[in-house]
């Protein structure tokens, strides 16, 4: 790509010179590359403050400080900066305690008039990316929490907002998206008006929760009754329904300069951290994991555009959005894909997944990977999760080996002789199969309602996403910048990502997660500072309150929380 | 032969075959490998089969049916048809790894090498699909000598890049097609006459005769048969799939070498 001398230029380091951000969601996935990428790359900027929520037992900025000492998603700055982190942290980043629920994001007011004034934008990050969230926490995060990050950013010098969504507020359609959004107008095309879609939604959720006296039973009636009103608007679920509402309802304010930024599928780093880091479960996680599976028939449209993004790709588009933002160049959206320069395929996704878990099982000690599993590549269905006869097959199976094993007794089925001699052993032997055999009977049960979950996006719609914006904005960096946040999809050679970044960073940082075990923190890392936290005692950022350090016990994985888009 | 003050061919260069030179195994044999690791088992069987038909055209072939070598090649690609690039690279790079180099003629590897040193260009002509002759010349290069240039196969692609089971043309078949390697030569101004070539069965016959220092290596008995009759250097090793000492590869000196 070459520069494109008919547009001004965007020197992003010198945009965001001096300028002071503050960051929701620091605590998830896209935040943490999105602030180390600020941090490395823009050594200019000014001052970032990280919005955090503090806990009983650790306040915001020892949580915060905890990252930067110990979240792999924060390795590149300490390695890069080593024992002089702390030095610039405490001279960049700054840490307040809120939360996106509460009004203003939870900030006391005397801080939030302190901030303001030096404040030149917000970047919401902070996000529930569940599919099927209980919609009185979805709304309360996604729309309510863009709606406090906006009344924030309203009270700040630069009245800006960065507010960062999803590709799928595209809804249940096929084919090219645009880069707009018509408040009021939904993804199946009724007018609406998102101001009373809030207010019945909300009500909607009062009325059930009144209804069901058992909180899991009303919890169950929510998402029923919160899906099937999406799906009338023409959303497939509450995350794109919550999500497509925070847009319109932010984009209808007159008070604040919004862009949006639209990630799709946001996965596995390239290069920052580090090739393939991952957080959480994503939604090719699962994908893959049920690629190495004996479950060879997967429920996808082989054609259809599997729109990954890495997440420090996401990053940049971020960055490059931001800078026009400021610039007061911005567009109102950026939607961060890959399909339309790039495109990349489920059936592709299949093929390259078992591959690579061939490979892998071809080294195995265990037999039944090496002889079996290394044989059973998976292959496209072409039909749709609900029409998979295999799954509800194999569940209705193993459930009843079990039941088979579980009612074995030794007194009852075993004649006396055989009884007295290996009664005890067998006893045992049932025992240890009725578990394994529920266990996976359980597993086909979750892979069936994911399945379920996902088909919307693997199977019934195929976006292509227009990618315009972004690609303009790289069209203005110059060659240096170009390499450090341009958008560089185009190039991306989808193999090697698939096969050596991606899915060796799943294996590692997502895969275990699935599996019920616990992802390590990185060995203890000493800042030898305390981060400042702001607080209404803080009079000034040369008093901030600090916090004694909390490196060096684990803390839990990201949670399904709001700081974790 | 060039006129005086025109750009002649001025480079020297050492071919050799994958198959039977370099390993043991017939490129039909490499499109079974792939074919009996296609993602479904239906493609699998029917794979496996038009493979080892294949395989026994080809014996039809050399024992003098009259079949024209390339047909077998052309229906040893074919079981190919409906698989992705990926999977034609992956694979490919799977079987150069783990069936060529780990029974590479160690032999050949450091003729290669001499070649090298020598200031030979050095040509791979494979018979395999150009995913498999590629990984070969690139993972052997890793530790050991390079190919300057790979001539393979090549399959036909359609939009979703997946083969279609034809090969592109011209096809590289048993026996080296004349003209193919003299276009080959004036591409890349090889002098055929001061080139080495290596050959491991009857069908190598027209390669080796076109160059001016012929080779023949592990030969079979047609092979071995002219070699004696025109005087060509045989490299015969004690253990065909291991490295070992060559037994007259000392008597071997291409610079004086044997001509036709």
């Amino acid at each position: 790509m070459s520069i494109d001398r008919s547009l001004p230029e965007l020197p992003i380091r010198e945009t965001l010179r001096g300028k002071h951000v503050l960051v929701t969601g620091f605590t998830g996935f896209l935040g943490k590359v999105l602030v180390a990428m600020l941090l490395e790359r823009v050594p200019e900027i000014g001052r970032i403050t990280l919005l955090a929520r503090g806990k009983k037992t650790q306040p915001a900025a020892a949580r915060v400080r905890h990252l930067f000492e110990r979240s792999p998603g924060l390795r590149n700055l300490r390695d890069r900066h080593g024992d002089r982190l702390g030095e610039l942290l405490a001279s960049r980043v700054d840490v307040v305690a809120g939360d996106v629920r509460d009004p203003l994001c939870g900030i006391d007011p005397r801080v939030v008039d302190r901030l303001g004034a030096s404040l030149d934008c917000v970047i919401h990050v902070a996000g529930l990316t569940d599919f099927e969230p209980d919609p009185v926490e979805g709304i309360a995060v996604n729309v309510r929490g863009a709606l406090h990050a906006a009344d924030l950013a309203a009270r700040t010098r630069g009245r800006r907002l960065l507010h960062v969504s999803t590709s799928f507020v595209a809804g249940n359609v096929s084919g090219h998206v645009p880069e707009t959004l018509e408040p009021g107008l939904s993804a199946n095309g009724t007018r609406f008006s998102p101001r009373d879609e809030l207010a019945s939604m909300e009500s909607l959720c009062d009325a059930t929760s009144r209804r069901f006296p058992d909180a899991v039973e009303a919890k169950k009636a929510r998402i029923e009754r919160g899906t099937l009103r999406a799906q009338a608007l023409g959303w497939p679920n509450l995350y794109t329904y919550t999500k497509a509402l925070a847009e319109h309802l932010v984009a209808m304010r007159g008070d604040v300069e919004t862009t949006f930024v639209r990630p799709a599928i946001v996965e596995c780093a390239r290069e920052l951290p580090f090739a393939g880091w991952n957080e959480g479960v994503n939604t090719s996680g699962p994908l893959v994991w049920l690629v190495g599976t004996v479950h060879r028939r997967m429920p996808f449209a082989e054609d259809h555009c599997f729109d990954v993004v890495p997440v420090d790709s996401v990053a940049r588009g971020t960055i490059l959005a931001l800078a026009e933002l400021l610039r007061g160049e911005q567009a109102r959206v950026y939607q961060l894909a890959s399909g339309d320069t790039n495109r990349f395929t489920f059936g592709r996704a299949v093929d390259l997944t078992s591959l690579v878990r061939r490979r892998e099982y071809a080294r195995s000690d265990d037999p039944f990977e090496r002889l079996v599993l290394r044989h059973l590549d998976s292959v496209v269905h072409d039909r749709g999760a609900d029409e998979d006869p295999w799954l509800p097959a194999a569940k209705k199976l193993t459930r009843g080996v079990r039941d088979l094993f579980s009612s074995f007794k030794a007194e009852h089925h075993l004649p006396t002789s055989v009884r007295e001699r290996w009664g005890a052993e067998i006893t045992k032997f049932a025992q240890k199969q009725a578990k394994e055999w529920g266990s996976a009977s359980r597993t086909i049960g979750q892979v069936a309602e994911m399945l379920r979950m996902y088909q919307p996006f693997v199977f019934d719609n195929d976006l292509e996403l227009d990618t315009s914006h972004v690609r303009r904005a790289t069209e203005r960096l110059g060659p240096e910048e170009r390499a450090l946040f341009g958008w560089d999809l185009a190039s991306l050679d989808w193999r090697d990502y698939w096969m050596n970044v991606h899915v060796p960073g799943l294996d590692k940082w997502s895969l275990p997660i699935l599996r019920g075990e616990r992802i390590p923190d990185d060995p203890i890392f000493a800042l030898g500072t305390e981060l400042p936290e702001l607080t209404a005692a803080s009079h000034d950022r040369t008093e901030p309150r600090r916090v004694r350090a909390h490196g060096t016990t684990d803390e839990a994985s990201p949670e399904a929380s709001p700081d974790a888009e | 032969m060039t006129s005086e003050g025109q750009a002649g061919p001025v480079r020297r260069a050492a071919f050799f075959r994958l198959e039977g030179v370099m390993h043991p195994a017939a490129a039909w044999q490499g499109a079974a490998y792939l074919a009996s690791n296609a993602a479904s088992m239906r493609k699998r069987l029917f794979g496996l089969g038009r493979a080892a038909f294949s395989g026994a055209l080809r014996g039809v072939s050399l024992a003098g049916a009259g079949l024209a070598g390339a047909e077998s090649t052309r229906l040893a690609c074919e079981v190919l048809e409906g698989f992705s690039r990926d999977r034609l690279e992956v694979l490919g790079e799977d079987y150069a790894r783990d069936v060529l180099l780990a029974e590479v003629r160690e032999e050949a590897v450091r003729l290669v090498e001499g070649a090298r040193r020598d200031g030979y260009l050095t040509v791979l002509l494979a018979e395999s699909i150009a995913p498999v002759a590629d990984a070969f010349a690139r993972l052997l290069a890793k530790d050991g000598p390079a190919f300057d240039v790979v001539l393979a196969n090549r399959l036909e692609l359609d939009a979703k890049h997946h083969a279609t089971g034809a090969l592109l043309e011209p096809v590289v078949g048993p026996e080296i097609d004349p003209r193919r390697l003299r276009e080959l030569a004036e591409e890349q101004q090889i002098d055929l006459a001061r080139s080495r070539a290596y050959g491991h069965a009857r069908a190598d016959l027209v390669l080796l005769g076109l160059v001016g220092q012929p080779c023949a290596i592990e030969p079979d008995r047609e092979l071995a048969r002219v070699a004696r009759d025109l005087d060509w250097p045989i490299v015969r090793t004690a253990k065909p799939f291991e490295a070992s000492p060559v037994t007259s590869l000392d008597t071997l000196d291409h610079d004086e070498g044997a001509s036709l």
